[in-house]
């Protein structure tokens, strides 16, 4: 098994090493030829953070500090590094600074350092040690809630404001540490298709899934934060997916009936990982195996009604059971489905498991109402979902059709939906009691 | 091929019992309480307008599939009270709720967990009293229970949750970082607030470990939470309510809170030390399991909250490497 490895991380010697160890090809790529290759090819991207020089580079360093101290014509100026001002800095970030202010104090001529933070989270590898003997060398660490950086003629002034009292700090030569999102991996994310997660960040997006996992099922973006705590663990997840890949792909998987695609694109611009793929020849769309994780939204928003979802095993999806009680509860797998028969155990409510609420659609939702008095859709809470936006989806849905319902002069409120986590099942269980109640009351 | 021990059927022993099963080894998972499922199976979403990302919902799906894996045998009201180390394995004697039970093993793993803060242990902070004083963990079984506007029978006014509450505290004989107190605290605090949004929430800090990436302190106190940066030195507790007392800048502070909340975090489990020389491990400085020669060697891993303190995600990639690692092992002896 080949895997492509592009970007320039401090870690790429680290990683090359394992993979070999481990029995895996490893080619490395230029960033343009990565992106070149095939959709299925899978591929580990390694983008490095983008820092201020003075972290990185001695020879910036030195001629910035020899500039100043010429200037001032002072040796005691402190250096000082700002950390956290616009966003929590991370691990990487943190060890880089501590390195740098401790080789600043283990000069021939030790400079004053001042290390200022909102916090300092240390507690990850050995960063804890690292911190301990910086401290020993003598940098000076501060805490702050607030911090505003002013001009004046010699540098900088730093104002930090903590608990009520304020310090003022001239610095000349002022670090304002930053670690961001380099531009290349922006044109990755997009060309790949892949969405970024919570604070703009493409990797380890989402707590669900490994870390570096991206959403795509062979792209992992392994960036230099994710790999500084416990590389190896990271690593090994990414390997065991690999291997996965190989042997199952995923349970459910959709495929295309050709005769009936009409070639819209719909399916494309819906799949939250990225599986459908234009075919040229065929006048079709087509599912690759591989990257499918059988979510059916592909199938609920096809015109054509051209995706059928099938299990690689070779059952058939199950169907919607005939109505033996008067409400159906459709439970998404992750969430409701999980304590379907305890929470619904004395009701009458017959449940069936989907894989996503992004499967059910208002023509499901009226074909279930034919048999049933009532539908409930229990899915996962808001931004929960396993595939990025099938609750909300689903919400869209279940609103569609109860305008239907109200057009044709029906209830509306024979349809409803529930977002609770299956570690909440008091919400589901209160959910679907007043929904099966409000069904009594009108009986009488 | 021979039978794999795990001890302890938490999310991470969970975790490596299936992709062991899956991996078409035989497992015998053995568990002290009565019922599968370690500390997180009382843990509830922390979810308030959106999901906040606690952790919680990856252990559903692992307790639901232990009930249907093949190759997998659970024991629950076991302990392990004896091992006797052979040439291919070992001989495990277990304490089946009262009965003598012999199994011969190949591996073990071990997923023993961690254990909550003792009750009444509160280091050099004074607490007088207990009502209105909850634990993180009660707070949590709260919130599994909880309705769409209920957490409490009567809705609180001032809420004050204490971080680092029993770790990062030499007194408390605990000097390293829990690292799940704040991340709890803080998603909890969100939920308290989405259901009762009058509710008048004070947070007292230090540290801050692990704090995810962003603007922390700014969105919490844009979003209506007070940070107060502080150790807080005395709690007075009665039916009327909490007054909080710390120290800063030269001064002494007090709030009046209705109910307070002491994060605690994870603490070694009481049995690590009995465990550690059944099985040849060491105990390291803080009380938590280490091996001492390569697992592949002596053929007893640890993982999860056993080697320290973890978040529930760390816990189940952790048990997931090593449980990878050790398939890889009896595949090379069976070939071999």
């Amino acid at each position: 098994m080949k895997l492509i490895l592009t970007g320039n991380s401090n870690y790429a010697g680290f990683v090359t090493e394992f993979l070999q160890k481990s029995d895996y090809k490893v080619e490395w790529m230029d960033f343009k030829d990565a992106l070149a290759q095939k959709d299925e090819q899978p591929i580990i991207y390694l983008p490095g953070n983008k820092v201020t020089a003075f972290l990185t580079d001695e020879t910036y360093v030195e001629q910035t500090l020899t500039e100043k101290i010429k200037l001032l014509k002072k040796a005691d100026i402190p250096v000082v590094f700002l950390l956290d001002q616009r966003k929590s800095a991370s691990s990487e970030l943190i060890r880089m600074v501590l390195l740098r202010a401790k080789a600043l104090r283990e000069r021939k001529r030790p400079l004053p350092v001042v290390v200022a933070a909102t916090s300092m989270r240390c507690g990850v590898g050995d960063l804890e040690k690292l911190y301990l003997q910086a401290r020993q060398s003598g940098v000076v660490f501060l805490k702050y809630d607030s911090a505003s950086v002013l001009e004046t003629d010699g540098g900088s002034q730093v104002v930090l404001t903590e608990g009520g009292n304020t310090y003022e700090i001239d610095a000349p030569v002022l670090v304002e540490c930053e670690d961001a999102d380099t531009d290349e991996t922006a044109e990755f994310a997009k060309k790949k298709r892949i969405r970024s997660g919570e604070g703009k960040k493409y990797s380890g997006a989402k707590w669900f899934l490994p870390a570096g996992f991206t959403g795509r099922r062979n792209v992992w973006i392994l960036d230099d934060d994710v790999l500084y705590d416990k590389p190896e663990t990271v690593l090994t997840g990414v390997l065991q997916e690999v291997e996965n890949l190989n042997s199952q792909p995923s349970i459910m998987a959709a495929e295309v009936d050709d005769t009936k695609c009409a070639f819209c694109y719909t399916c494309h611009r819906v799949c939250p990982h990225g599986a459908p793929t234009p075919d040229g020849e065929l006048h079709a769309m087509r599912i690759s195996v591989t990257l499918c994780e059988g979510c059916g939204m592909c199938k609920a928003v096809c015109p054509a009604r051209a995706i059928e979802l099938k299990n690689v095993y070779g059952e058939n999806q199950a169907e919607d059971p005939y109505g033996n009680e008067k409400v159906l509860a459709l439970c998404c797998e992750n969430s409701a489905a999980l304590v379907a028969k305890e929470t619904f155990k004395d009701m009458q409510v017959d449940s069936l498991e989907i894989s996503c609420g992004g499967e059910v659609n208002e023509s499901r939702i009226l074909q279930a109402l034919k048999r049933y008095d009532k539908v409930l859709v229990a899915v996962c809470e808001k931004s929960a979902c396993r595939h990025y936006d099938g609750n909300t989806r689903c919400e869209l849905q279940v609103e569609r059709a109860k305008n239907t319902l109200q057009t044709l002069g029906l209830d509306a409120d024979r349809v409803a939906l529930v977002k609770a986590s299956f570690a909440a099942k008091g919400q589901i269980r209160k959910a679907a009691e007043a929904f099966v109640q409000n069904k009594k009351e009108e009986e009488k | 091929m021979k039978k794999i021990l795990i001890i302890g059927s938490g999310a991470a022993g969970c975790a490596a019992a299936l992709s062991l099963a899956e991996a078409g080894i035989p497992v015998l998972m053995i568990e002290k309480a009565k019922s599968v499922g370690g500390k997180t199976a009382v843990y509830g979403c922390k979810a308030g307008a959106s999901c906040t990302q606690c952790g919680v919902c990856l252990t559903g799906p692992l307790f639901s599939r232990i009930k249907e894996a093949f190759n997998l045998e659970i024991l629950c009201e076991t302990s392990l009270s004896e091992l006797i180390r052979e040439e291919d394995g070992f001989t495990a004697i277990l304490n089946s709720a009262g009965e003598k039970l012999e199994v011969k093993v190949g591996q073990i793993f071990v997923a023993s967990g961690f254990s909550h803060l003792p009750v009444g242990d509160s280091g050099n902070l004074r607490i007088s009293g207990t009502s209105s004083i909850i634990y993180g963990e009660q707070l949590e079984s709260a919130l599994r229970d909880r309705t769409s506007n209920k957490v409490f029978d009567t809705a609180p006014g001032r809420v004050g949750f204490v971080f680092c509450f029993g770790s990062r505290n030499p007194s408390h004989g605990v000097s390293y970082c829990s690292k799940v107190c704040c991340g709890y605290a803080t998603r909890s605090a969100k939920a308290l607030k989405s259901i009762y949004p009058d509710v008048e929430i004070s947070m007292f800090f230090m540290d801050l470990q692990s704090v995810k990436a962003g603007d922390y302190l700014k969105e919490m106190r844009e979003a209506g939470f007070e940070m107060i940066r502080c150790r807080p030195n005395r709690i007075d507790a009665s039916e009327k309510g909490v007054q909080i007392y710390w120290e800063n800048n030269g001064g002494v502070h007090k709030k009046e809170l209705d109910l307070c909340v002491l994060c605690g975090g994870i603490r070694p489990n009481e049995d690590n030390v009995l465990l550690a020389e059944l099985l040849g491990l060491s105990v390291d400085e803080d009380g938590f399991l280490a091996t001492v020669l390569p697992s592949e060697q002596t053929g007893v891993w640890v993982a999860g909250t056993a080697r320290g303190p973890m978040n529930i995600s760390d816990a189940i990639a952790d048990a997931k490497v090593k449980a990878t690692r050790m398939a890889q092992c009896v595949k090379r002896e069976v070939s071999t």
